[in-house]
Protein backbone atom coordinates (compact mmCIF):
# COMPACT_ATOMS: atom_id res chain seq x y z
CA UNK A 1 0.00 0.00 0.00
CA UNK A 2 3.08 2.26 0.06
CA UNK A 3 2.68 4.28 -3.13
CA UNK A 4 6.14 4.86 -4.67
CA UNK A 5 7.26 8.06 -6.40
CA UNK A 6 5.97 8.35 -9.95
CA UNK A 7 2.65 6.56 -9.55
CA UNK A 8 0.72 9.72 -8.66
CA UNK A 9 0.73 12.90 -10.73
CA UNK A 10 1.32 16.30 -9.12
CA UNK A 11 -2.41 17.13 -8.85
CA UNK A 12 -2.93 14.04 -6.72
CA UNK A 13 0.21 13.98 -4.60
CA UNK A 14 0.17 17.76 -4.20
CA UNK A 15 -3.49 17.71 -3.24
CA UNK A 16 -2.92 15.02 -0.64
CA UNK A 17 0.10 16.87 0.84
CA UNK A 18 -2.17 19.91 1.06
CA UNK A 19 -4.73 17.89 3.01
CA UNK A 20 -2.19 16.11 5.23
CA UNK A 21 -0.28 19.22 6.35
CA UNK A 22 -3.17 20.98 8.12
CA UNK A 23 -4.21 17.66 9.65
CA UNK A 24 -0.72 17.22 11.17
CA UNK A 25 -1.01 20.74 12.56
CA UNK A 26 -4.49 19.97 13.90
CA UNK A 27 -3.18 16.74 15.44
CA UNK A 28 -0.40 18.61 17.24
CA UNK A 29 -2.87 21.23 18.51
CA UNK A 30 -5.15 18.49 19.75
CA UNK A 31 -2.33 16.56 21.45
CA UNK A 32 -1.14 19.69 23.21
CA UNK A 33 -4.33 19.33 25.25
CA UNK A 34 -4.70 15.57 25.44
CA UNK A 35 -1.27 13.87 25.33
CA UNK A 36 0.61 13.83 28.64
CA UNK A 37 4.42 13.95 28.63
CA UNK A 38 4.32 10.60 30.39
CA UNK A 39 2.58 9.12 27.34
CA UNK A 40 5.34 10.15 24.93
CA UNK A 41 7.31 6.86 25.28
CA UNK A 42 4.13 4.99 24.37
CA UNK A 43 3.77 7.11 21.23
CA UNK A 44 7.37 6.31 20.24
CA UNK A 45 6.84 2.63 21.01
CA UNK A 46 3.60 2.57 19.02
CA UNK A 47 5.25 4.19 16.00
CA UNK A 48 8.07 1.63 16.12
CA UNK A 49 5.58 -1.22 16.48
CA UNK A 50 3.77 -0.03 13.37
CA UNK A 51 7.09 0.27 11.49
CA UNK A 52 8.06 -3.30 12.41
CA UNK A 53 4.60 -4.71 11.75
CA UNK A 54 4.78 -3.45 8.17
CA UNK A 55 7.96 -5.52 7.67
CA UNK A 56 6.01 -8.75 8.22
CA UNK A 57 4.87 -9.50 4.70
CA UNK A 58 2.15 -12.07 4.28
CA UNK A 59 1.72 -13.79 0.92
CA UNK A 60 -1.25 -14.54 -1.23
CA UNK A 61 -0.13 -17.83 -2.74
CA UNK A 62 1.44 -17.25 -6.14
CA UNK A 63 0.42 -13.60 -6.04
CA UNK A 64 1.51 -10.53 -4.19
CA UNK A 65 2.19 -9.84 -0.54
CA UNK A 66 1.02 -7.32 2.01
CA UNK A 67 1.11 -6.47 5.68
CA UNK A 68 -0.79 -5.15 8.68
CA UNK A 69 -0.29 -1.55 9.86
CA UNK A 70 -1.28 -1.50 13.54
CA UNK A 71 -3.28 1.69 12.88
CA UNK A 72 -6.37 0.72 14.85
CA UNK A 73 -4.45 -0.80 17.79
CA UNK A 74 -2.54 2.47 18.10
CA UNK A 75 -5.74 4.50 17.96
CA UNK A 76 -7.29 2.41 20.76
CA UNK A 77 -4.25 2.88 23.00
CA UNK A 78 -3.10 6.40 22.08
CA UNK A 79 -6.23 7.97 20.62
CA UNK A 80 -6.68 8.61 16.89
CA UNK A 81 -4.68 11.85 16.60
CA UNK A 82 -1.59 10.40 18.27
CA UNK A 83 -2.00 7.24 16.18
CA UNK A 84 -2.13 9.36 13.00
CA UNK A 85 1.12 11.08 14.01
CA UNK A 86 2.78 7.78 14.98
CA UNK A 87 1.87 6.20 11.64
CA UNK A 88 3.12 9.31 9.83
CA UNK A 89 6.49 9.03 11.60
CA UNK A 90 6.82 5.34 10.68
CA UNK A 91 5.87 6.06 7.05
CA UNK A 92 8.34 8.96 6.84
CA UNK A 93 11.25 6.80 8.03
CA UNK A 94 10.18 4.03 5.65
CA UNK A 95 10.23 6.45 2.71
CA UNK A 96 13.45 8.30 3.55
CA UNK A 97 15.66 5.50 4.87
CA UNK A 98 14.28 2.43 3.11
CA UNK A 99 12.65 3.69 -0.09
CA UNK A 100 9.35 2.06 0.95
CA UNK A 101 6.83 4.56 -0.38
CA UNK A 102 7.87 7.70 -2.22
CA UNK A 103 8.71 11.24 -1.14
CA UNK A 104 6.21 12.95 -3.41
CA UNK A 105 3.62 10.37 -2.35
CA UNK A 106 4.38 10.55 1.38
CA UNK A 107 1.39 12.84 1.95
CA UNK A 108 -0.83 10.33 0.16
CA UNK A 109 0.53 7.38 2.14
CA UNK A 110 0.08 9.25 5.42
CA UNK A 111 -3.50 10.11 4.45
CA UNK A 112 -4.34 6.53 3.41
CA UNK A 113 -2.66 4.31 6.00
CA UNK A 114 -2.34 7.04 8.63
CA UNK A 115 -5.40 9.26 8.63
CA UNK A 116 -8.06 7.18 6.85
CA UNK A 117 -6.88 3.84 8.24
CA UNK A 118 -6.81 5.19 11.78
CA UNK A 119 -10.00 7.25 11.87
CA UNK A 120 -12.28 4.89 9.94
CA UNK A 121 -11.24 1.97 12.16
CA UNK A 122 -11.41 4.01 15.35
CA UNK A 123 -14.92 5.30 14.54
CA UNK A 124 -16.15 1.75 13.95
CA UNK A 125 -14.52 0.64 17.22
CA UNK A 126 -16.35 3.37 19.13
CA UNK A 127 -19.64 2.55 17.40
CA UNK A 128 -19.36 -1.16 18.19
CA UNK A 129 -18.62 -0.48 21.84
CA UNK A 130 -21.59 1.77 22.44
CA UNK A 131 -23.20 0.92 25.74
CA UNK A 132 -21.45 -2.39 26.31
CA UNK A 133 -17.73 -2.60 26.95
CA UNK A 134 -17.16 -6.11 28.24
CA UNK A 135 -13.64 -7.39 27.55
CA UNK A 136 -14.91 -9.90 25.04
CA UNK A 137 -16.77 -7.21 23.14
CA UNK A 138 -13.72 -4.93 23.15
CA UNK A 139 -11.54 -7.67 21.65
CA UNK A 140 -14.06 -8.43 18.89
CA UNK A 141 -14.73 -4.76 18.14
CA UNK A 142 -10.98 -4.11 17.91
CA UNK A 143 -10.54 -6.91 15.38
CA UNK A 144 -13.49 -5.79 13.27
CA UNK A 145 -12.22 -2.20 13.37
CA UNK A 146 -8.74 -3.35 12.31
CA UNK A 147 -10.21 -5.21 9.34
CA UNK A 148 -12.32 -2.21 8.34
CA UNK A 149 -9.58 0.39 8.77
CA UNK A 150 -6.98 -1.34 6.61
CA UNK A 151 -9.56 -1.96 3.89
CA UNK A 152 -10.61 1.70 3.83
CA UNK A 153 -6.93 2.61 3.50
CA UNK A 154 -6.50 0.05 0.71
CA UNK A 155 -9.56 1.30 -1.19
CA UNK A 156 -8.35 4.92 -1.05
CA UNK A 157 -4.93 3.82 -2.30
CA UNK A 158 -6.53 1.90 -5.17
CA UNK A 159 -8.71 4.88 -6.14
CA UNK A 160 -5.85 7.39 -6.04
CA UNK A 161 -3.80 5.08 -8.29
CA UNK A 162 -6.71 4.19 -10.56
CA UNK A 163 -7.71 7.76 -11.40
CA UNK A 164 -4.24 8.58 -12.77
CA UNK A 165 -4.93 7.37 -16.34
CA UNK A 166 -8.12 9.51 -16.27
CA UNK A 167 -6.48 12.78 -15.27
CA UNK A 168 -3.16 12.83 -17.09
CA UNK A 169 -1.70 11.54 -20.32
CA UNK A 170 1.57 11.89 -22.22
CA UNK A 171 1.50 13.64 -25.63
CA UNK A 172 1.12 10.23 -27.29
CA UNK A 173 -2.03 9.58 -25.26
CA UNK A 174 -0.49 6.95 -23.02
CA UNK A 175 -0.73 7.26 -19.22
CA UNK A 176 1.85 9.53 -17.65
CA UNK A 177 1.88 8.06 -14.14
CA UNK A 178 0.29 4.86 -12.80
CA UNK A 179 -0.90 3.19 -16.03
CA UNK A 180 -3.52 0.87 -14.53
CA UNK A 181 -7.17 2.00 -14.57
CA UNK A 182 -9.60 1.74 -11.64
CA UNK A 183 -10.94 -1.52 -13.06
CA UNK A 184 -7.49 -3.01 -12.42
CA UNK A 185 -6.24 -1.23 -9.28
CA UNK A 186 -9.38 -1.73 -7.18
CA UNK A 187 -9.68 -5.52 -7.63
CA UNK A 188 -5.90 -6.04 -7.50
CA UNK A 189 -5.45 -4.20 -4.22
CA UNK A 190 -8.78 -5.05 -2.57
CA UNK A 191 -8.61 -8.78 -3.27
CA UNK A 192 -5.54 -9.22 -1.07
CA UNK A 193 -6.79 -6.93 1.67
CA UNK A 194 -10.34 -8.29 1.84
CA UNK A 195 -9.19 -11.93 1.89
CA UNK A 196 -5.81 -12.02 3.66
CA UNK A 197 -4.21 -8.80 4.94
CA UNK A 198 -7.44 -7.52 6.51
CA UNK A 199 -7.66 -10.69 8.58
CA UNK A 200 -3.98 -10.42 9.51
CA UNK A 201 -4.70 -6.91 10.78
CA UNK A 202 -7.85 -8.11 12.59
CA UNK A 203 -6.04 -11.01 14.27
CA UNK A 204 -3.12 -8.82 15.29
CA UNK A 205 -5.39 -6.09 16.68
CA UNK A 206 -7.57 -8.53 18.63
CA UNK A 207 -4.62 -10.47 20.07
CA UNK A 208 -2.78 -7.29 21.06
CA UNK A 209 -5.90 -5.80 22.68
CA UNK A 210 -6.67 -9.06 24.52
CA UNK A 211 -3.10 -9.12 25.84
CA UNK A 212 -3.22 -5.46 26.91
CA UNK A 213 -6.58 -5.95 28.65
CA UNK A 214 -4.92 -8.64 30.73
CA UNK A 215 -1.46 -7.19 31.29
CA UNK A 216 -2.02 -3.41 31.04
CA UNK A 217 -5.78 -2.78 31.30
CA UNK A 218 -5.17 0.93 31.86
CA UNK A 219 -3.90 1.28 28.29
CA UNK A 220 -7.17 0.33 26.59
CA UNK A 221 -9.57 3.21 26.05
CA UNK A 222 -13.11 1.98 26.58
CA UNK B 1 11.53 2.01 32.16
CA UNK B 2 7.74 2.03 32.21
CA UNK B 3 6.01 -0.70 30.23
CA UNK B 4 9.27 -2.61 30.00
CA UNK B 5 7.47 -5.74 28.85
CA UNK B 6 6.01 -3.92 25.85
CA UNK B 7 9.48 -2.78 24.76
CA UNK B 8 10.68 -6.38 25.06
CA UNK B 9 7.82 -7.48 22.81
CA UNK B 10 8.96 -4.90 20.25
CA UNK B 11 12.51 -6.27 20.48
CA UNK B 12 11.21 -9.79 19.97
CA UNK B 13 9.26 -8.71 16.89
CA UNK B 14 12.38 -6.98 15.52
CA UNK B 15 14.31 -10.22 15.84
CA UNK B 16 11.52 -12.08 14.03
CA UNK B 17 11.31 -9.67 11.04
CA UNK B 18 13.33 -11.93 8.67
CA UNK B 19 10.27 -14.18 8.63
CA UNK B 20 8.47 -11.31 6.92
CA UNK B 21 10.92 -11.80 4.06
CA UNK B 22 10.97 -15.61 4.09
CA UNK B 23 7.22 -16.23 4.24
CA UNK B 24 6.23 -14.67 0.86
CA UNK B 25 9.14 -16.48 -0.85
CA UNK B 26 8.04 -19.78 0.64
CA UNK B 27 4.66 -19.35 -1.03
CA UNK B 28 6.02 -18.00 -4.29
CA UNK B 29 4.45 -14.58 -3.73
CA UNK B 30 6.05 -11.42 -5.13
CA UNK B 31 6.20 -7.99 -3.55
CA UNK B 32 3.24 -5.73 -2.90
CA UNK B 33 0.99 -4.90 -5.84
CA UNK B 34 1.76 -1.57 -7.53
CA UNK B 35 5.11 -0.97 -5.85
CA UNK B 36 7.26 -1.85 -8.87
CA UNK B 37 10.16 0.22 -10.17
CA UNK B 38 10.08 1.75 -13.67
CA UNK B 39 11.97 -1.21 -15.19
CA UNK B 40 9.55 -3.72 -13.74
CA UNK B 41 6.61 -1.71 -15.06
CA UNK B 42 8.24 -1.78 -18.48
CA UNK B 43 8.36 -5.57 -18.30
CA UNK B 44 4.70 -5.79 -17.28
CA UNK B 45 3.07 -3.41 -19.79
CA UNK B 46 5.80 -2.99 -22.41
CA UNK B 47 6.70 0.62 -21.62
CA UNK B 48 7.45 2.85 -18.65
CA UNK B 49 5.11 5.87 -18.39
CA UNK B 50 7.18 9.06 -18.83
CA UNK B 51 6.13 10.78 -15.61
CA UNK B 52 6.52 7.62 -13.60
CA UNK B 53 10.03 7.10 -14.95
CA UNK B 54 10.97 10.72 -14.20
CA UNK B 55 9.76 10.69 -10.58
CA UNK B 56 10.52 7.10 -9.68
CA UNK B 57 14.24 7.60 -9.12
CA UNK B 58 13.78 10.94 -7.36
CA UNK B 59 15.15 9.66 -4.08
CA UNK B 60 17.77 7.01 -3.46
CA UNK B 61 17.20 5.65 0.02
CA UNK B 62 20.37 4.60 1.88
CA UNK B 63 18.89 1.21 2.81
CA UNK B 64 16.68 0.75 -0.22
CA UNK B 65 14.36 -2.26 0.00
CA UNK B 66 15.39 -2.84 3.64
CA UNK B 67 18.84 -4.00 2.49
CA UNK B 68 22.21 -3.02 3.90
CA UNK B 69 25.18 -2.99 1.54
CA UNK B 70 27.75 -5.67 2.39
CA UNK B 71 25.30 -7.88 4.26
CA UNK B 72 23.13 -10.80 3.20
CA UNK B 73 19.46 -10.41 2.40
CA UNK B 74 18.18 -11.71 5.73
CA UNK B 75 20.81 -10.03 7.92
CA UNK B 76 20.29 -6.79 5.99
CA UNK B 77 16.56 -7.02 6.65
CA UNK B 78 17.21 -7.59 10.36
CA UNK B 79 19.70 -4.71 10.57
CA UNK B 80 17.18 -2.51 8.72
CA UNK B 81 14.54 -3.43 11.28
CA UNK B 82 16.92 -2.36 14.05
CA UNK B 83 18.02 0.89 12.35
CA UNK B 84 14.43 1.75 11.43
CA UNK B 85 13.12 1.11 14.93
CA UNK B 86 15.82 3.29 16.50
CA UNK B 87 15.07 6.10 14.01
CA UNK B 88 11.32 5.86 14.57
CA UNK B 89 11.68 5.75 18.36
CA UNK B 90 14.03 8.76 18.41
CA UNK B 91 11.77 10.80 16.10
CA UNK B 92 8.75 9.58 18.06
CA UNK B 93 10.26 10.93 21.27
CA UNK B 94 11.25 14.24 19.65
CA UNK B 95 7.86 14.82 18.04
CA UNK B 96 6.07 13.56 21.15
CA UNK B 97 7.97 15.95 23.41
CA UNK B 98 7.20 18.79 21.02
CA UNK B 99 3.47 18.22 20.91
CA UNK B 100 2.71 16.81 24.37
CA UNK B 101 0.89 18.82 26.98
CA UNK B 102 3.20 20.55 29.43
CA UNK B 103 2.22 19.35 32.87
CA UNK B 104 2.83 21.91 35.58
CA UNK B 105 5.63 20.73 37.87
CA UNK B 106 4.41 20.00 41.35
Amino acid sequence: MHIPDGYLGPETYGGLWAVAAPLWYWASRNLKKTLAVSEVPLLALGAALSFILMMFNFPIIGGTSGHATGAVLLSIVLGPWAAFLALSIALTVQALAFGDGGITSLGANCMNMGFAGVFSGYLLYRLLLKGNASNRRIVIAAGAAGYFGINVAALLTAVELGIQPLISAAPDGRPLYNPFPLSVTVPAIMLGHLTVFGFVEAAFTSIAVAYLLKAHPGLIKR
Amino acid sequence: MKNKKLWLILLMLIILTPFGLILPKLFGAGGAWGEWGAQEIQKIIGYAPLGLKRLNELWRAPFSGYGVRGTGELSGYLISALIGSVLVVVIGFLVGRMVARRDKKR
